[in-house]
């Protein structure tokens, strides 16, 4: 058996999937250091969840920082509206926490 | 609505301060202070409840929360009546209106209903979810306030952040190692009645239902755990009067435990609670005391079947009673007095070496009170009995106190007491209020060593 296989995974609500999306799309164009660090410990809080989410097909096009900031953080508003439980609503505003000290910054 | 809805809608007002910062303007900084005491208060509850249950390890987790600066400028009520000036001022009512309608439902819940076992998970995990996010916004009420030049208690939430954090963090984690099953929601107390005591017929089922009224009741304040420790030292005192057959251990051992009942009182002036209770114990207690009170009037006393049944209901009281004050100051509800502390006068307990006086006295009765329930249980074993040796102190030893008679008015007896037990009668129904001498509280501890967090790590198959 495929060891990965049989890690138990849940089913990814949909404004936390368009907000993975869209931060794994600005980790794939021009980044300085520390938007690379910020955006990438944003997408470490929003995957920091037990069983972890479906895999799904990784981000293909660059998306630019500051109009993916404001994308993520649209769905993030969505997603805490949404959220099925304390932990994933806490989760979203933390995860907008990170990307909005980013956008203070830039 | 349920307290999982409540505790949705918190999480969700939360989330929102997250991700629109809660830093607010001078106007707004007690809707900031309402809200972050009031989340504080309702995860200090529920985590001292479940960690009451079987897991210890997370108790670090307490111990952080109760670290917190708790600072309330106005009353709530003036708070969420009061126009906000900022949306982060806004946020922060909602969270106080949430977190206040959250620990209503929790405290109005059946234990049986609380989650336990595995289920409890669940709770620990959303409560060091909201914790971790309480330490965050630390960070944003410390800028509030150092804005204003309230510089000290704004170092006194960047202090406490970092530890919160932490241990908040791991804790969520540790949770998260299992599965998270979702608990059933919690179901209210039914209503409760009071049963009325015309006569000392009622009087063992009233103790017992005083019992059931003190373990169901989640608020108990300390003036109402002193009056009913008063209550069932008055009926200790009274039931051992009733008891006269020679050789009968359990008259001693009720005085003496009406003795440690009594030392109960006098220290509620230093605590303050934060929560009321129903006042249903209260009530039922003072049902008992004005039958007793009539039958002192009528020159009456309880009949050995009465006295015998009432007295082997009083150390379940007693223990309800320690049980009730230790959940009160472990959940954070009893503020102790800190003279000289600065604007910081009322805190909470900073754990087990940091103590209001009362639970020590309510231990100690609670320790004898095994000592009447077995010489309650006992046989009289007559005259001749070899003497048994006991932990009464001398002044109320029935060996050593002259004892003096006491004409019956209605029934001619002769009701015999003795001048111990009538000075602690006296003290115990004299003048329906309590004397309050006060002495200093211990030594303040304010770390406790840290605990080893103990979920073990479940394997995925």
């Amino acid at each position: 058996m495929n060891e990965i296989s049989s890690i138990p995974t849940q089913p990814e609500p949909e404004h936390l999937a368009h907000t993975g999306d869209v931060l794994e799309a600005i980790l794939l164009g021009e980044l300085d250091l520390d938007a690379r660090l910020s955006v990438g410990a944003a997408l470490a809080t929003l995957y920091d969840v037990f069983p972890p989410y479906n895999p799904r097909p990784a981000a293909t096009e660059s998306i630019d920082l500051r109009t993916g900031i404001r994308q993520a953080l649209d769905a993030l508003g969505s997603a805490v509206d949404e959220a099925g439980s304390v932990q994933e609503a806490v989760r979203a505003g933390r995860t907008a926490r990170e990307l909005r000290d980013l956008q203070d910054r830039l | 609505m349920t307290y999982r809805q409540e505790m949705g809608r918190l999480a969700r007002e939360v989330a929102k301060l997250l991700a629109e910062g809660g830093t607010v303007p001078s106007q707004d900084i007690p809707a900031a202070l309402a809200g972050h005491s009031s989340v504080v208060g309702l995860l200090r509850a529920v985590q001292a409840d479940l960690s009451a249950t079987e897991w210890r390890g997370v108790s670090e987790l307490s111990l952080e929360l109760a670290r917190q600066p708790r600072i309330n400028d106005q009353p709530l009520t003036s708070i969420i009546m009061a126009p906000t000036r900022s949306r982060a001022g806004d946020l922060w009512t909602r969270v106080a209106k949430a977190a206040n309608f959250a620990q209503q439902e929790w405290d109005q819940s059946t234990m049986a209903s609380r989650p336990f076992g595995d289920t409890a998970w669940s709770e620990i995990a959303d409560v060091a979810t909201l914790a971790e996010a309480v330490g965050l916004l630390d960070e944003d009420i410390a800028h509030s306030l150092n804005t204003v030049g309230r510089w000290r208690e704004a170092a006194d939430f960047r202090t406490s952040q970092t530890g919160l954090i932490g241990v908040a963090q791991e804790v969520r984690r540790l949770a998260g190692t299992g599965p998270l099953p979702t608990a059933q929601d919690l179901q209210p107390i039914t209503p409760e009645t009071v049963i009325p005591v015309p006569t000392p017929k009622q009087l063992p089922e009233a103790l017992e239902h005083l019992t059931a009224l003190i373990n169901s009741a989640n608020n108990l304040p300390p003036a109402q755990v002193e009056l009913i420790s008063r209550v069932v030292a008055e009926t200790a005192v009274y039931a051992a009067g009733a008891l006269r057959q020679p050789g009968d251990p359990a008259p001693a051992a009720l005085r003496a435990h009406a003795e440690r009942l009594s030392a109960v009182t006098g220290h509620s002036k230093r605590i303050a609670p934060l929560r009321m209770g129903s006042g249903k114990a209260i009530t039922q207690a003072q049902q008992i005391h004005h039958m007793l009170r009539n039958l002192q009037l009528r020159g009456e006393t309880l009949s050995p079947r009465v006295a015998r049944a009432a007295a082997r209901a009083l150390p379940p009281i007693t223990k309800g009673l320690l049980d009730a004050a230790e959940r009160q100051v472990k959940r954070g509800l009893w503020l102790m007095s800190r003279e000289g502390n600065g604007p910081m006068r009322w805190t909470a307990s900073l754990g087990s070496t940091d103590e209001p006086r009362i639970l020590n006295r309510l231990r100690e009765a609670h320790k004898h009170g095994a000592t009447v329930s077995r010489f309650v249980g006992l046989a009289p074993t007559g005259s001749k009995a070899k003497k048994q040796p006991s932990p009464i102190p001398a002044r109320f030893s029935p060996d050593r106190s002259p004892t003096v008679a006491h004409p019956s008015p209605s029934s001619g007896k002769q009701l015999e007491h003795t001048a111990a037990a009538d000075e602690l009668l006296d003290f115990l129904t004299g003048g329906g209020g309590i004397t309050l001498n006060q002495s200093a509280q211990g030594p303040v501890h304010p770390r406790e060593p840290r605990r080893l967090l103990t979920r073990p790590v479940q394997m995925v198959a």
